[in-house]
């Protein structure tokens, strides 16, 4: 198992390296002068060059990319153009509030996507599990942003139950969490429903009715465990689509997170600022995708034992 | 008689496109206390029908729509949910083809045997760890107390058709139903467990219910035999008195389809064409258009189950019980 | 399930394939999937409306009429104006040519991208398949909006640029699933066959593999548009993707945002016109799966 997760490790980094290297790439390279795209058209070519030697634009662009993987092992970032402070610091700063926003929204969507989904299967095919269905299926199909601009115009305008934006109190942290879980429930409600019902054909259910457990017992102690496996995984890589959604709800909502970052860096054409918010982003993602792998490798005996 | 089990009349419909087709269409089963009745017949004649019948398990849309199911006194057919589940792995248990899945992949079999027990015998985990380690000795599980915690991936067939017939067996019940138990193994394995199944029944003064399509497993230890087909039962009589007096011609081509060693054949024997959709069933006997001795009468009348002798029943027109002659028309003559 | 019911479903399975004509099977697949066929029903009168949008539509999307500013519903406005004074209906049909166009240009030049380089590392494998995967792992770790976000700033917004920046983005998962539907087939005897006869790889890969991926493709790109729709309009409601005056709906929302306390009917007509998009394609895409592609189910 341990040398299982050490290979997922290893296998990771390339995985990384690749994603630097992309980025890093289309930074630069398409389709113009990267100092110019930061700037805008109109200056004159003497501050360009200034600027591009300042932040080592004007060597080649493998050396460039050796001295930013080497200082990014470090943990340094680069300096954010527009901010004049260092991008690992900004970002540092920015993290607690993705974190919590983030965590916050994954919590509301596990609890409320796994038992809408477990509701729905006890109750398969009938109006309850359809209604329910309907629901996770709006889940999924509702832009983030319009669940957002909906849940304010109730809660925060006519109900006036929560405030329409902010990031300090818990009261202020309930509808950007709902907002950013909304998707996810949606869609691990619709997975978990169709995995029990899978399961429950599964010859060993049977085998679990005629020891004469009763339903509540059988779906408790042999269909649940089963049929989690995926979602497991699932919950864990939606940490992925979360950051995504991130974007907009910290937008939305006045959150000083990472996503109103990358947004501020692409309105302000701060390029190192970009850079750091979507590597960091991006190794987040694929440390999340090595916990969900490890994870099933984990709770999956049948995995377990073939390493 | 001192029956466990009486099956009376059972009739078990699915609705499809809003008429019922029957998979069991009015069959008569006695399971007498300690023996073993064997219940034969091609895949899809209703013998897995009957099992679920009588655990309360038949899934929708199927159902039962007429006949009766005693068990000991109880009707079960008419029985409550808790009070079934109650019954179910305690009194009649079962265990099933597939030995591959039909133990749970991400639970440890110790586990699942001791879930049976503690559910209803409600003796402690330690209690009940104890006397599950007990019966995976009894059904010949080696290093027991190592397997406990072993999950079913790591088990051979065999042995995990051994944890299976542990599963069946740990709190001794009155009826066991072994739906096709050695089909999945290796003919050796298969000995084995037929053996080991019919010793701990006998010390437990277990009945067992085999399903099987094997006369070979019939012959060796079945008491009494059913066959059946179609969803009726075409023929029932004590083990040795089907193998030599079978009265029904579809028995006896079950029998002439067994090879057999050391005699000259110049092809094994196979009964013509398949078995009749239940939905779009003849209007005669259903074994009429596959029968080599059909008569007129068959193709427009059902026959009816009649007593040969007092413990041998047919349905078939070619016999009737005539009182006063000492015999009927004997297989021998066609066979 | 049991032996018996399972062969008695086969014989009623059987029974269905003998007895009806092709009309009466079509008539039972739109029975039995109502929904997906309402759903096709409602894309194809929208994007009737998109094609025709300069019939149906009596105003002109891009006219300012600042007298209009902000009108309430009426009969000459059924959903209001913005506050420019153009006509919200006018401008959400018209938003349904950008919505569409972005479902399907992007998404069907990624599928075919993610197919090409699927179907390459599926069949000869090796070192290829090996460079392929590992760069579809890539592609599958960013965030794709954040991923989107950067093609878009390094290029600028506009709509061009938001099909190049989506086409780049997506194709990676449909070459793991292409790349696995190839292994497969690979493996099947007719195709060995035609190995060991010596048909050229070409010919094996487009006349034996290819045409067994198409149902697979036709609901991961039914599938695939929702989403592709969805990353349109967050883009340009982040203000990195189509840039005003276009009728786009994620644009249309952002810009109506600040009057959504007063006239929310502003923010949700485009915003509800995003919702019966996404969800007519995917009940179709899911009424598809089940019709066409058991594969894809057990996903």
């Amino acid at each position: 198992m341990v040398k299982n997760i050490l290979k997922r490790i290893l296998i990771s980094i390339p995985v990384l390296i690749g994603v630097v290297l992309i980025i890093f790439i289309m930074l630069r390279v398409v389709p113009g002068d990267p100092v110019t795209t930061m700037l805008g058209e109109h200056v004159n070519q003497t501050v360009i060059d200034k600027i591009s030697k300042e932040m080592g634009l004007d060597k080649p662009l493998y050396i460039q990319f050796f001295t930013y993987i080497s200082h990014a092992i470090r943990g340094d970032f680069g300096t954010s153009y527009r901010m004049n402070r260092n991008v690992t610091g900004i970002i540092l700063d920015a993290f607690p509030n993705t974190v919590r926003l983030a965590v916050c929204a994954a919590v509301v969507s596990w609890i409320v996507g796994i038992a809408a989904g477990i509701f729905a299967a006890v109750n398969k095919n009938n109006i309850l599990d359809r209604l329910f269905m309907g629901g996770a299926l709006l889940g999924v199909s509702m832009p983030v942003f319009m669940i957002a601009l909906v849940l304010q115009y109730l809660f925060a305008y006519k109900l006036k139950i929560f405030p329409v934006s902010g990031y300090e109190t818990a009261a202020s942290m309930v509808l950007p969490s709902i907002v950013l879980g909304w998707n996810s429930a949606g869609s691990i409600a619709r997975m978990t429903r169709s995995n029990i019902l899978e399961v429950m054909q599964e010859d060993y259910i049977r085998t679990a009715r005629a020891k004469g457990l009763l339903e509540f017992a059988v779906m408790k102690s042999h269909a649940l465990k089963n049929a989690m496996l995926p979602v497991v995984t699932m919950m864990a890589l939606q940490i992925s689509s979360m950051l995504s959604g991130a974007v907009i709800t910290e937008n939305i909502f006045g959150i000083p997170g990472i996503g109103r970052l990358a947004v501020n860096a692409i309105e302000t054409r701060d390029m190192p600022l970009l850079q750091g918010t979507v590597i960091f982003t991006t190794i987040l993602v694929i440390f999340g995708n090595l916990i969900a792998d490890s994870l099933y490798s984990i709770l999956d005996p049948r995995i377990r034992k073939e390493i | 008689m001192d029956n466990i089990l009486t099956i009376r009349d059972l009739k078990v419909a699915f609705q499809v496109r809003g008429r019922d087709a029957y998979a069991l269409d009015g069959i008569n089963i006695d399971i007498p206390k300690g023996k073993i009745v064997g219940i034969v017949g091609e895949s899809g004649c209703g013998k897995s029908m009957t099992a679920m019948s009588i655990m309360g398990l038949i899934k929708s849309p199927g159902r039962i729509v007429g006949g009766s199911i005693d068990f000991c006194g109880n009707e079960l057919t008419k029985m409550g949910i808790r009070e079934y589940a109650n019954i179910r792995g305690k009194d009649i248990s079962m265990i099933f083809q597939e030995p591959m899945t039909s133990l749970n992949p991400v639970v440890k079999v110790g586990k699942q045997v001791m879930e049976a027990i503690i559910l209803h015998e409600h003796i402690s985990k330690a209690e009940a760890k104890q006397r599950v380690i007990e019966i995976f000795n009894e059904v010949g599980i080696p290093e027991a107390e190592k397997r406990f915690n072993s999950y079913p991936h790591e088990l051979s067939g065999g042995l995990r058709q051994r944890v299976m017939i542990g599963m069946a067996m740990i709190c001794k019940p009155k009826l066991l139903i072994a739906d096709e138990p050695t089909t999945a193994l290796d003919v050796t394995i298969e000995a084995q467990i037929l053996r080991l199944m019919k010793r701990l029944c006998e010390e437990s003064g277990t009945s067992i219910m085999m399903i099987t399509h094997n006369m070979g497993v019939v012959a060796e230890i079945c008491d009494y035999v059913y066959v059946m087909y179609a969803g009726r039962v075409v023929e029932s009589a004590p083990t040795k008195i089907l193998f030599n007096e079978t009265a029904h011609p579809y028995t006896s081509g079950l029998l002439k389809s067994i090879p057999t060693i050391g005699k000259k054949q110049k092809r094994l024997y196979t009964i013509k064409g398949n078995v009749p959709n239940i939905l779009n069933l003849p209007k005669g006997c259903r074994f009429a258009d596959r029968c080599d001795l059909t008569q007129n009468i068959c193709l427009s009348d059902r026959p009816k189950d009649d007593y040969i002798t007092d413990s041998h029943m047919v349905s078939c027109f070619l016999h009737k019980r005539i009182e006063d002659e000492r015999s009927c028309i004997k297989i021998k003559k066609y066979s | 399930m049991n032996k018996d019911t399972k062969q008695t479903e086969q014989s009623f399975g059987s029974e269905i394939g003998t007895e009806e004509s092709l009309f009466e099977k079509c008539k039972n697949i739109i029975k039995h999937n109502k929904l997906a066929f309402f759903s096709l029903i409602v894309i194809i009168l929208i994007i009737l409306c998109a094609i025709f949008a300069n019939v149906v539509c009596r105003y002109n999307p891009y006219t300012q009429s600042l007298k209009d500013r902000l009108l309430a519903p009426s009969f000459a406005h059924p959903l209001g104006t913005d506050e420019l004074g153009r006509d919200t209906l006018t401008r959400v049909i018209f938003g349904a040519r950008v919505s569409l166009t972005i479902g399907l240009i992007p998404t069907l030049i990624s599928m075919i991208i993610g197919t090409i380089l699927g179907l390459i590392a599926g069949y000869f494998g090796g070192k290829i398949d090996f460079a392929i995967m590992r760069l579809a792992d890539i592609m599958l770790a960013f965030p794709s909006l954040l991923l989107a976000m950067v093609v878009m700033y390094t290029m600028g917004g506009g709509l061009i640029n938001i099909f190049i920046a989506l086409s780049l983005v997506n194709w990676a998962s449909t070459s793991r699933v292409v790349r696995s539907e190839t292994l497969s087939l690979s493996k099947k005897e007719y195709v060995e066959a035609a190995k060991s006869m010596g048909v050229g790889n070409a010919t094996i890969i487009f006349r034996h593999i290819l045409p067994n991926c198409i149902p697979t493709l036709v609901v991961l790109f039914t599938l695939s548009i929702p989403s592709a729709i969805l990353s349109e309009s967050s883009l340009s409601f982040l203000g990195v993707g189509a840039q005003p005056p276009t009728a786009s709906w994620g644009l249309m929302v952002v810009s109506a945002k600040k009057y959504l306390f007063t006239q929310p009917v502003l923010v949700l007509s485009p915003a509800i016109a995003i919702m019966i998009v996404v969800l007519a394609f995917n009940f179709l895409g899911d009424g598809l799966r089940d019709i066409l592609d058991p594969y894809l189910k057990e996903q």
